[in-house]
């Protein structure tokens, strides 16, 4: 494919020179291939070239049952997996009708915001540094160190953890987890207001983000961008909002929309926003959460507790039967999206009416985001490219699959 | 009349005599059962199916509850669910909590039920009586704990084996499942109750805990012991044959399954469902073998083939192409048969290749015509009488002779038995058995054809016949002119009669006037059709193929220069005129400087062991492909080419009905073995032909289109007369009649080295008369000695009340016992037997172990 994009865009006349870019450049986060065709330092087209990091995710699941997939949204946006799994498990429950308890709706806010901060995290890391604010980086993976830390109290692992269950959650979280959780939040929000103050004046920063990379709200639209390049341009759009899932609906946000201009620093600065937000909300969520069990009582999903197994033969029964042919999920299909950190990241499953779906396909919000790049760099500066795919913070993962 | 009902708001119909089961299936609706099966007559034990009908004022078993016009029914109830659910945890609360260990565990029907019917905890407790468990024979075992007492089991052995050795034991909270009365199992070993066992207390032993359901990959394959073809799954793990078990697909749940069942009908027997661990026997050749300084020694392929095309190459050049002969299979596919035939006609230019087939198959050919093989067991289930000649079905073709049985039981169908030995259906389904001389079964069914055609033609017999009447056969035959005449008229009167005979070890020597004898009685039959049973799983393919010296492809003569012309084309060679050298020219003294044996133990199979071992004396180059070295690679070989099993290679293989059914590789080759297709190819390869076969398909679309280049001639069979053979006579002299026949677990030269089937028999047991143990002094269990052409064998004695007094029945197959030995060139042999104390200064003839061939 890359072969025939550089005949392409070299033309018939092969004037002007093609320059290649990754996939090994780490300014691509990740294996992002861009085939540019300049002009002087000026870019006259862009070509990202994907697909090198596909792993035939969406075909696994066909094989899988719906608890083994979760092993594979971990790795899909392995920077923020929490928001992964979240998406894939409002999906299934959605579409097997499964009563998520109160206790763990509200959790799943305080992983999902985590997750938030996690991904983000790494992107004013990785941005920063893409531009030449090393110190930023080190910042911001300190700090992204405590969010780990905070799942690894919550479940032993720290990146790929697959805390949460369809149903709700495998156990209740250790009281240390809260403990930390709220110990942390103050750092946190001193870490982020830390980022803002090293960069937001920076006359450094401003020259390479201020006015670059702009695309008008409608333009936005039109391509079906979301998340902070949709909200960057001024459209408050925020599926939390518009269509919440877990307790959304029961805490308060705002939905940053940047400066509204569109440009790499409106993106910016509401992302900073955002994790303000996300700390925002993990407060509320310590402060309502409400007692009660973390998993549903709906036996067909939910894993009977390992003493009953020694004793009682129906628990025995349906451990081994969930386990082996996993839990029966009406025939049917549903799409449904969640605000990822990336942006709207949807499910679209088919049920047969196995315990393992006929069809799953990714929405990938960094994938849809991605086909902005060309429209954004056309006719800016080579440097700008580093600049734009920071600010679209794409995740090959996702956009692979 | 089709009936209406309402099934949960939706309308459905159903014929009259379907049930609310068969309704609620056909409506999509899920009803839950444990005790069902769409092979069995519906039961009732268990009670999972209940529904509720308008009116009715309980809850109704749908499975056995007839669907009426106008029923309202609802499967979904609370009352409904909730019998449901009281009837699962009663069951469960005698269960024990085996699933981590148990066989079923993941494909078990209880699992499935109870995790759908709901129930998730137990209030109940659970109270496990941890019986031991009872091990019915080597391969069946039963474990109390686990069994729910459904009864599948039980019904399958009755209404579909027919053997009815299981049975419910005692009664009320005491009962069990067991054998009648306790006594030790008597059945042919099929298996069927393992196979229909909703949980895991049925259990195939040779299986148990080798393999769980989620990890096992299964591939549709036929069943190599037989000419049936019963399709079956061969489940594996990691290139790892684990058992085999019928097609799940055809013995699917639903009523409305209108899938062919195939010719098994979903069964398998004891061969089918047991004979697959010759597979990974640790005496398979794994590697090409060369005999050098007397002894085989492994070697590479490019070695091995060299000096096999080397020698094939010398001996053409030195002696021309007729110095090569080869042997072949009926346990070959139809295209390694295409093959051979191909790489002996055209890249060696001899029509020296034959088989068994010979003896069985090929004389029937040539007797009645290929249209004679043109049957199906369909048809054959549409007879109003079957007679039944030689050989028992019941051993050779066990599921058909299942299937037989279903026909007598369920659609009264009468059943006629000819033979010298008694049989499993003698005594239950048999209307009518008739114990010949062994050797003179011909002789009988000649006299009734004779008798009825006089009949018809106002007392003259055609031609042909006359001469041979009633008294006569009774004489020879050894049963009363009374008894002839009324199953002569029996016949006449009783509509549709099929003819059945197996192409097996009792008609050797006697194959075409086997088939001659049956031609005319159909002859003289108002309404009868001929049904001549092939021997080895692709022995009517072996033949199609054209795999015979004087037999080209579709049965055509190789005299028939059309044919002859027409194949030449298609390879592009002229095929030679010359007459090529039959197995029987072979073994009577014709010489072959080269001889290729492929799947073929020609020590024991031949009739005569003498004559067999003279021929491969006389051969200057001896070469066995094979699984095994059997015990004429381990005597004559100069090379042994390791060949696979079917579950090894894909291939297609036709059955007796002429259906031609693909098996699937499900593993890969055992060592460094290959399928015998493609050792034939870089044969053909090394002898300088250029063919270009891929793979197995590519040889089958080849096949495809040279059968309809040279269809098949039919000729519908004549009146004839062949002089029947003489018998030795036995009068007073104090010889027995030796009767042989294949043994059910002792299925051929390759499942021979099944130990699982081993399990069952381990040695040849001569059966004889209680009156003649008597006369030798010899108890049941005792050891006599055989001995005639010069063998003598000692085998235990068993007495058969059942048997004539002047026969000895010894089965063949045992690698243990040279029978073949025992055996000269005629169809019935007189043996001498003494008591084996008497005998054993004379043992000079001691059977070789197994280890040793």
């Amino acid at each position: 494919m890359a072969t025939v994009e550089v005949e392409r865009i070299a033309g018939e006349d092969d004037s002007g020179l093609i320059l290649n870019m990754g996939p090994q450049h780490p300014s691509t986060h990740g294996v992002l291939r861009v085939i540019l065709k300049m002009d002087g330092e000026y870019i006259e087209e862009a070509v990202p070239i994907i697909g090198y990091l596909h792993r035939g995710t969406e075909k696994i699941a066909e094989s899988e049952t719906y608890t083994q997939i979760l092993g594979y949204t971990d790795r899909m946006d392995y920077t923020a997996a929490a928001s992964s799994n979240l998406g894939w498990l409002v999906a299934v429950e959605t579409l097997a009708g499964i009563e998520v308890p109160e206790r763990a709706q509200w959790l799943r806010c305080i992983v999902g915001e985590l997750g938030r901060l996690a991904g983000h995290l790494v992107w004013i890391g990785t941005h920063a540094l893409d531009i030449g604010a090393m110190s930023v980086f080190l910042y911001a993976f300190r700090a992204r160190e405590r969010v780990l830390e905070l799942f690894e109290e919550l479940c032993g692992a720290r990146m790929t953890h697959s805390v949460m269950r369809p149903g709700g959650f495998l156990e209740e979280p250790s009281e240390a987890f809260y403990t930390k959780l709220e110990s942390s939040l103050d750092y946190l929000l001193k870490e982020i207001n830390q980022f803002d103050k090293l960069l937001s004046k920076n006359e450094l920063w401003l020259g390479r983000t201020v006015d670059v990379g702009v695309i008008s709200a409608d333009d936005a639209i039109a391509m079906g961008l979301s998340g902070a390049c949709l909200r960057g341009s001024g459209v408050e759009w925020d599926i939390r909002k518009a269509e919440p899932y877990a307790a959304y609906d029961k805490v308060e946000f705002d939905i940053p929309t940047g400066t509204g201009k569109g440009d790499v620093f409106s993106r910016y600065i509401l992302r900073l926003e955002e994790m303000r937000q996300s700390v925002r909300i993990m407060r509320q969520v310590i402060e309502h959460l409400p007692p009660g069990p973390v998993m549903t009582n709906d036996a067909r999903v939910a894993r009977p507790d390992t003493p009953r197994l020694y004793t009682d033969m129906e628990a025995m029964i349906n451990h081994f039967w969930m386990y082996i042919h996993g839990f029966p999920v009406p025939r049917g299909e549903t799409y449904v999206a969640i605000e990822a950190p990336k942006g709207e990241l949807g499910f679209y499953v088919v049920s047969d009416g196995s315990g393992k779906p006929y069809r799953m396909h990714v929405r990938s919000p960094s994938f849809v985001n991605l086909q902005s790049l060309p429209y954004l760099v056309k006719g800016r500066l080579l440097a700008d490219v580093v600049s734009v795919i920071g600010s679209i913070d794409i995740v090959l993962g996702e956009i692979d699959r | 009349m089709p009936v209406t009902l309402t099934v949960d708001g939706q309308e459905v119909t159903v014929p009259d005599g379907a049930t609310i089961l068969d309704a609620c299936r056909k409506a999509g609706i899920y009803i839950p059962t444990l005790c069902f099966d769409t092979f069995l007559k519906p039961y009732g034990a268990c009670r999972m199916c209940v529904v509720d009908v308008e009116r009715a004022p309980k809850p109704l078993s749908s499975c056995n509850t007839m669907a009426m016009d106008g029923m309202v029914v609802s499967t979904k109830t609370d009352d409904v669910v909730h019998a449901q659910q009281g009837i699962m945890e009663m069951t469960l609360q005698h269960h024990p909590l085996d699933c981590p260990y148990c066989d079923k565990s993941g494909v078990c029907d209880l699992q499935h039920t109870a995790y759908e019917v709901g129930v998730y905890r137990s209030k109940l407790g659970s109270d496990n009586p941890n019986e031991p468990d009872h091990e019915f024979s080597p391969l069946i075992e039963w474990d109390p704990n686990r069994c729910i007492y459904c009864g599948k089991c039980v019904r399958i052995c009755d209404e579909r084996v027919g053997d009815s050795a299981l049975t419910f034991n005692l009664r009320g909270f005491h009962s069990y499942i067991g054998t009648q009365f306790d006594e030790p199992l008597d059945c042919v070993e099929c298996g069927e109750c393992i196979e229909v066992c909703p949980v895991g207390a049925l259990l195939s032993r040779p299986f148990m805990h080798s393999g769980r359901a989620w990890q096992v990959h299964q591939s549709e394959s036929i069943c190599n012991h037989c000419s049936v073809g019963c399709q079956m799954h061969v489940e594996t793990r990691m290139g790892e044959v684990l058992r085999t078990k019928a097609n799940p697909a055809l013995r699917d749940q639903t009523p409305v399954n209108t899938r062919d069942r195939g010719p098994g009908d979903g069964m398998l027997c004891t061969r089918g469902r047991f004979g697959y661990d010759y597979i990974h026997d640790d005496g398979r050749v794994k590697q090409p073998l060369i005999r050098r300084n007397g002894a085989l020694e492994p070697a590479s392929w490019d070695e091995a083939l060299t000096l096999v095309a080397g020698r094939i190459a010398e001996a053409t050049s030195q002696r021309g192409p007729d110095a090569v002969a080869a042997i072949t299979s009926g346990r070959l596919s139809d295209e390694e048969n295409y093959l051979v035939s191909r790489l002996m006609r055209e890249v060696v230019g001899t029509n020296n290749l034959d088989s068994t087939e010979r003896w069985t198959f090929i004389p029937t050919l040539k007797t009645l015509g290929p249209a004679a093989f043109d049957f199906s067991i369909a048809q054959m289930e549409h007879m109003d009488a079957l007679l039944v000649v030689g050989g028992d079905i019941m051993e050779s073709h066990d599921v058909l002779g299942m299937r037989m049985r279903q026909w007598v039981r369920d659609q009264g169908k009468a059943l006629i038995q000819v033979s010298s030995l008694p049989s499993r259906q003698d005594s239950r389904f048999a209307q009518r058995v008739l114990r010949v001389r062994p050797g003179t079964e011909e002789h009988l069914v000649q006299a009734i054809a004779a008798e009825l055609s006089r009949q018809s033609r106002n007392g003259s017999a055609p031609e042909e016949l006359r001469g041979y009447d009633l008294e006569t056969a009774a004489a020879d035959t050894g049963i009363e002119p009374a008894e002839l005449s009324e199953t002569a008229t029996q016949l006449a009167q009783a509509g549709s009669v099929g003819i059945v005979w197996a192409l097996g070890n009792w008609l050797i020597g006697n194959a075409g006037n086997v088939a001659q004898a049956a031609a005319n009685l159909a002859l003289a039959l108002p309404d009868a059709h001929l049904f001549p049973l092939a021997g080895k799983a692709n022995s009517r393919g072996l033949v199609q193929m054209g795999a015979g010296a004087d037999i080209l492809p579709n049965f055509r003569s190789s005299d028939d220069a059309q044919a002859r012309s027409a194949l030449g084309r298609l390879w592009d060679v002229v095929l030679p005129e010359s007459q090529g050298l039959t197995l029987d020219d072979l073994l009577s003294g014709a010489d072959a400087s080269v001889l290729y044996i492929i799947g073929e133990d020609l020590v024991a199979s031949a009739r005569n062991r003498q004559q067999a071992k003279a021929l491969l004396d006389r051969a200057g180059f001896v070469v066995v492909q094979d699984l095994f070295v059997n015990s004429t690679a381990a005597e004559y070989a100069d090379v042994v080419l390791p060949a696979v099993s079917f579950a090894e290679k894909t291939g297609t293989y036709t059955n007796l009905e002429g259906r031609a059914q693909r098996a699937q590789a499900a593993i890969p080759p055992v060592g460094e073995a290959k399928a015998d297709w493609q050792i034939f190819t870089e044969l053909a390869l090394q002898l300088g032909a250029r063919w270009t076969y891929k793979n197995s398909d590519t040889v089958a679309q080849e096949i495809a289109g040279v059968l309809a280049e040279i269809p098949a001639t039919h000729s519908a069979p004549q009146f004839g007369w062949q002089e029947l053979p003489a018998l030795p006579s036995v009068n007073g002299d104090g010889r027995l009649l030796l009767v042989t026949q294949d043994h059910l677990f002792v299925p051929g030269v390759t499942g021979r080295y099944s130990s699982n089937l081993r399990r069952l028999v381990k040695e040849p047991v001569a059966e004889l008369h209680p009156a003649q143990l008597e006369r030798l002094g010899v108890n049941d269990g005792d050891k006599v000695g055989i001995q005639a052409n010069g063998t003598d064998l000692t085998v235990t004695a068993k007495a058969n009340s059942r048997l004539a007094e002047d026969v000895v029945y010894l089965p063949v197959g045992f690698p243990d016992a040279p029978v073949g030995a025992l055996l000269g060139a005629e169809a019935t042999v007189a043996v001498s037997v003494r008591s084996a104390a008497a005998a054993s200064e004379v043992s000079s003839a001691q059977p070789r172990a197994r280890n040793e061939t």
